[in-house]
């Protein structure tokens, strides 16, 4: 895909093509002096306005609209983001204030802050459903617009124009493009399945990135308004987009083009004047006029048209037209004295340039009324349109009752806005009203000029027959400049009656850009509201099935419950047939939903965004079928509605997340008590490489560096070169047994397998004492989830060297064994109840909380749970461990105090992992009901345990020489000791 | 192959008595310890298993005659830094189950010390058997048939080749041991943690357990 905004590619293409209008526009927006706020951040916003200018102006100079996919927000590091004036309604005070506004892609939503570093939004505007408008009637507020969301108003205000523009336009695409993806989200047999993660393959996965074709589709139906004023080109694109968009709404279509386009083509044919091939084939004299007044001026104003000519965007062919005239007359002034004839002659054929222009704003304005009415019809149309609707969707069900609220509430506002519409049509043409009467006596100001000349011309001819007189007499050249101080006073005249009317035709100007953005506005509005409507469809067709089913099923129970209540008489069989029966549908049709919900929800897929199979028949000991079929069922949908009640919540974090790394803007993060709050509710899924990167690198501190840049590098081929590792044996026979169920890491050519064969490999050359130990081959593999595989190596680094106890995972385990008696100790202190019923059932628990330890969670414990540990684990370092440690004991304690034996109790320990769902639970016990959790203790604890652990293994390992140098009858005796020995 | 699986019944439903034992599975890394047990408990075999961490624990229940015998698994972890563990794991064992690799013959000597330390380390009645796991490559077999067997009757062992991928002798050996097992005094509950084994101190545990009724 070629999305990306301001890419190289787009660079070459603007200075291929756009030479002669350029950047000049943008620099004028950077000084004028209307821009507000922050300098620095204000270049940063022109400097993205830039290239949405130069993407533009791409696209005008190929004639074609094809460019315009390129502005889709699709990819997501174009941020929209800048300073705004807001103005809220305080009662009767309105105040008006400078905010940093940022763009949310995740829900669509405009927030606004005092400043860019703030982490909480002073408020937000929800974008999805919001509507937008400007009025180019305020020339005092060039730059000020409307967006209408959740029936409030917003009045935000831009610098200039220019800006104005480019915010609807992006707002509007990203409207577009967050509608394209919530309906993608829902369409049927959309298989998600995110390209990759992390360090695995570097494109980022993006849940629901709308199909291709499906996205230029949309594209071409809806083209950007083209913010350079070049009529032709925008006639061309105009024609281009209407032909393509074969919407049955727009009945009027066809009449209404062939309006635009006659009142372009007049305007083109003026603003085309310079060019004497268009003017020789135009019948009109007064274009004739136009060539002959603007001859000796043309190459001028071709020649340096580089000055700023005026800010903003509306660079219109009137513009060039009006510097054409103004630098006309500069050049006439001194060049006035041979001949006055000729200056009355000029002065008269600017008069009927003049009436021409007249004559065709007249045109326009008529064209203008006609596109106005046509368009009233349209909105008529529309209007009944979704009235019908609406009745419509007063018949639906009572199941689709929450959606329908939703669509109603859209309908309203899409009526709302039809009627702002009109309401402003109306507005439009009383302007035009009032235009046609200031053309009216801009006309009788003409008549009088022209007598005025007359008499004018009568004195001049009288005084350059006195003149001629005069100079036979006496050779005294200080009597020409007289006759010419009246033409000066003429024109000064008619400077104020030009002046006047490129007052009015930027006012045309503006009000056919309004026109436009009004039309796209309904476009837009008129899509969306299609969307919906499909997406209603096919809810309430989706409704429609679940519905059957479940009456499907309540037939079922109820005739089960009827058979049951029957008194059994007529042999047992029969109702035991029917039952089973039953079972076996309920299975059945469970299998189903699957499918369904393959569909409705698309989580039905085959794996997580981590690569993991999914799964949800957890080991738990049944093995009934229909049991565990409960269990599964029962699982999913706690699943699904602790993720629609998280959701939220969810959200806010995500954005909190956002603006932090914004704000950060690639500066090493600070270790802060706000920091570590927000790792502890954990770190979003994008932004988890950062952390962990930067989380490392804290640990590694400058070893890092002393190390040299290649460290890494030497290692890998270090460990390449020579293949008699000790650990490389052991780390081979582990690759495939890592993550089995992991498509990264499941088959020999799976992407993950080398990384972290390499990983393994050059960890254990880094640190031959440890070298290789089961368990490291989890922890990496999680890494390399996120990672890159030079990173990730450090991140091993940073766990085994740094943050976990020395002696964690060298041959004797020492510190791993003696953490499992700290934890005994912590759960005695703060779970005493669980402790003694533990100990009471004789049951160790340190057997199964090693693996939790050694593997830093990677255990058959949900990999959301055990991600979140991970994320505090990397920030905090090896206490978090015990957090969550005690903490999954608290969360089901219940289920353990319910064991009566060893045998389930030891069962229950096993799978107890798996149980620990809800990660928010846990994180709330592990950080705050677990308090106080001092470090002091902890490490004073494992000090006394290491020393005791070590006695035991010192005794064991002398045994176990004994017993083999006693009958040293085996070969292999050597490495054997030469791996268990204590130093 | 024998086509007796385990089979599933639960408790109570037999007229006999339900003994429970804990058994233990030593070996070598990667020589199939726990594709022999989940062939045993849940009769899947997994082309790529995880390697065992620490240990796993299962359970899986076997009838015999007029017998339910209940098997407390633990499979441990072969890595050799693992082993310093092991003796949290058979202590208490009534059952061991000693894996080695016929294509390997280093796996075999490492099950030879694993006999040996369970011999001097573990509760003396003890029931060992030796697995010579992975006898589907008979092609690449490096241990032979007669050489275990000799060894295995030399220190009275069960033995058995097996293969958990074809199921072969798997279910088998497992019996075989149930069978071996004391069923009518012994095989009590894990006599908990303190100490080694006294047999002594079986029978009057015998009651709080949920041995043999
Ligand atoms: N061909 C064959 N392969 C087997 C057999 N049993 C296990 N394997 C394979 O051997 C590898 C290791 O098996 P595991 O069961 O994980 O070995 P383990 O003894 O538990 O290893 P650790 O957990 O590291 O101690 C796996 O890839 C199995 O697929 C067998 O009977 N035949
Ligand atoms: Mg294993």
């Amino acid at each position: 895909m070629d999305e990306e905004e301001g890419g190289d590619k787009m660079k070459v293409g603007v200075q291929g093509t756009s030479a002669d209008i350029g950047d000049n526009n943008i620099n004028t927006d950077c000084d004028d002096p209307m821009s507000t706020g922050d300098i620095s951040v204000q270049m940063e916003h022109v400097e993205t306005l830039n290239s949405k200018i130069d993407d533009n102006q791409q696209t005008d100079g190929s004639g074609v609209t094809k460019k315009t996919s390129a502005a889709l927000p699709d990819s997501k590091d174009s941020k929209l983001c800048g300073w705004l004036h807001i103005t809220t309604n305080k009662g009767p005070l309105k105040i008006n204030r400078l905010r940093w506004f940022a763009y949310s892609d995740t829900n669509s939503r405009l927030y606004f802050y005092r400043n860019p570093h703030d982490f909480l939004p002073l408020g937000e505007i929800d974008i999805s459903h919001a509507t937008f408008y400007f009025d180019p009637s305020k020339t005092d507020k060039p730059g000020g617009f409307e967006i209408r969301s959740e029936n409030k108003d917003y009045y935000l205000e831009a610098p200039d124009r220019a800006v104005m523009m480019f915010w609807l336009q992006e707002l509007q695409k990203r409207r577009r493009s967050h509608a394209t993806q919530r309906n993608s989200d829902f369409l049927p047999y959309k298989s998600q399945r995110p390209s990759s993660i992390g360090g695995l393959s570097q494109a980022k996965s993006r849940a629901g990135a709308p199909d291709q074709c499906e996205t230029k589709k949309d594209n071409s139906e809806i083209p950007e308004i083209p913010t350079s004023e070049n009529m032709g080109v925008r006639r061309a694109s105009l024609d281009e987009w209407r032909s393509s968009s074969g919407k049955p709404s727009l009945l009027t279509q066809s009449s209404l083009k062939s309006d635009i386009q006659d009142v372009m083509s007049n305007i083109k044919k003026q603003s085309n004047q310079g060019r004497r091939s268009v003017i020789s084939s135009s019948p009109s004299p007064s274009a004739e006029d136009w060539t002959l007044l603007d001859q000796p001026s043309r190459q001028r104003t071709s020649g340096d048209l580089s000055p700023p000519i005026r800010s903003g965007k509306i660079v219109t062919a009137f513009n060039k037209l009006k510097v054409g005239v103004r630098r006309s007359k500069q050049i006439d002034e001194p060049v006035c004295q041979p001949g006055v004839c000729f200056k009355c002659k000029q002065l008269q054929n600017e008069v009927c340039v003049l009436q021409e222009e007249q004559s065709s704003t007249e045109d326009e304005l008529l064209a203008h009324r006609e596109i106005i009415r046509l368009h009233q019809k349209e909105v008529d149309y529309l209007r009944r349109e979704l009235q019908t609707r609406f009745a419509e969707t007063e018949q639906s069900e009572d199941g689709l009752h929450q959606m329908l609220k939703e669509r109603d509430k859209h309908i309203v506002e899409l009526e709302y806005c039809l009627t702002s519409a009109n309401e402003e049509k109306a507005h439009a043409l009383q302007k035009q009203r009032m235009l046609e009467e200031e053309v009216k006596s801009l006309k009788d100001q003409v008549t009088m000029l022209q007598h005025m000349l007359q008499a004018k011309d009568e004195v001049i001819v009288k005084l350059t027959n006195d003149m001629y007189e005069l100079e036979k007499n006496n050779n005294d050249p200080h009597s020409s400049p007289k006759p010419s101080s009246p033409t000066i006073r003429k024109s000064v005249v008619f400077d104020t009656d030009t002046r006047e009317l490129e007052k009015l035709r930027d006012m045309c100007s503006a009000y056919e850009l309004q026109h436009k953005f009004l039309t796209k506005e309904i476009l837009e509005l008129n899509e969306l509201r299609q969307r919906d409507n499909e997406q209603h469809k096919h809810l309430s067709m989706e409704n429609a099935k679940l519905e059957a089913k479940y009456l499907q099923t309540k037939s079922k129970y109820l005739y089960l419950l009827q058979e049951m209540k029957q008194p059994v008489r007529d042999g047992e069989s029969s109702s035991q047939t029917i039952i089973s029966q039953l079972l076996t549908d309920a299975i059945q049709s469970d299998d189903d939903l699957d499918e369904q919900e393959h569909f409705l929800t698309s989580s039905g897929q085959e794996y997580d965004i981590y690569g993991f199979v999914k799964k949800y028949d957890f080991e738990s000991g049944e093995f009934d079928p229909v049991t565990l079929e409960a269990q599964k069922l029962e699982r999913k949908s706690t699943e699904m509605s602790d993720k629609a009640k998280r959701q939220d919540e969810e959200l806010s974090h995500q954005v909190k997340w956002e603006n932090y790394m914004m704000a950060q803007a690639g500066k090493p993060l600070v270790r802060s008590q706000e920091l570590k709050a927000m790792v502890r509710s954990g770190v979003p899924h994008e932004y988890k490489e950062v952390v962990w990167k930067e989380c490392s690198n804290f640990h590694i501190g400058a070893d890092r560096d002393k190390l040299g840049p290649h460290y890494y590098k030497q290692l890998v081929s270090k460990s390449n070169s020579s293949s008699h590792d000790p650990s490389s044996k052991q780390i081979e026979l582990d690759l495939l047994r890592t993550l089995p169920n992991n498509r990264h890491y499941a088959t020999v050519d799976s992407p993950g397998i080398c990384k972290l064969r390499n990983v393994l490999l050059a960890y254990s050359w880094h640190n031959p004492s440890i070298g290789y130990c089961q368990g490291m081959n989890r922890i990496a593999a999680i890494i390399l989830l996120f990672l890159s595989e030079e990173e990730a190596f450090w991140c091993l680094v940073a766990i085994i060297d740094y943050i976990m106890p020395a002696d964690y995972y060298s041959k004797t385990m020492l510190a791993a064994q003696a953490d499992q008696r700290v934890l005994k100790d912590l759960i005695q202190e703060k779970l005493p109840r669980v402790a003694s019923h533990l100990e009471q059932y004789s049951v160790d628990l340190s057997l199964f909380t090693f693996n939790w330890f050694l593997t830093v969670f990677v255990d058959n414990i949900p990999i959301e749970t055990f991600l979140r540990i991970w994320d505090a684990f990397l920030f905090e370092g090896s206490k978090v461990l015990f957090r969550f440690a005690v903490a999954f004991f608290k969360y089901v304690e219940e289920d353990i105090m319910r064991k009566k034996n060893t045998l389930e109790l030891n069962h229950f320990m096993r799978i107890m992992g798996e149980k620990i769902t809800d990660v928010q639970r846990v994180a709330q016990i592990a950080f705050h009901t677990v308090n106080p959790f001092p470090m002091r203790g902890i490490a004073s604890k494992r000090q006394f345990y290491l020393l005791q652990v070590k006695g035991e293994l010192a005794e064991l390992d002398k045994i176990r020489k004994d017993l083999y140098s006693k009958h040293s009858l085996t070969k292999t005796h050597e490495d054997f000791s030469d791996d268990d020995l204590l130093d | 192959m024998a086509g007796r699986t385990g089979a599933q019944r639960p408790n109570g439903a037999t007229q006999g008595k339900i003994c429970q034992f804990k058994l233990v599975l030593l070996g070598e890394s990667a020589v199939g310890k726990s594709s022999l047990v989940l062939r045993f408990v849940k009769g899947q075999f997994h082309e790529y298993q995880e390697s065992t961490i620490g240990a796993a624990f299962l359970t899986q229940t076997v009838c015999l005659d007029d017998t339910t015998v209940k098997f407390e698994i633990w499979d441990t972890a072969g890595q050799e830094r693992y082993h310093s563990l092991a003796p949290m794991y058979y202590r208490g064992a009534q059952a061991a189950i000693v894996v080695y690799d016929i294509t390997n013959q280093d796996t075999f000597g490492r099950a030879k010390n694993w006999v040996k330390e369970l011999q001097r380390q573990a509760s003396p009645n003890i029931v060992i058997a030796l697995a010579g796991n992975k006898s589907d490559l008979a092609q690449k077999r490096m241990v032979e048939y007669e050489e275990a067997q000799a060894y295995a009757e030399e220190n009275s062992l069960l033995f058995m080749e097996t293969s958990a991928k074809t199921a072969m002798n798997v279910n088998d050996i497992f019996l075989a041991i149930a069978k071996k097992l004391p069923k009518n005094e012994g095989g009590g509950p894990a006599p908990s943690r303190p100490g080694g084994v006294n047999l002594n101190s079986q029978q009057t545990q015998q009651s709080e357990g949920g041995c043999c009724k």
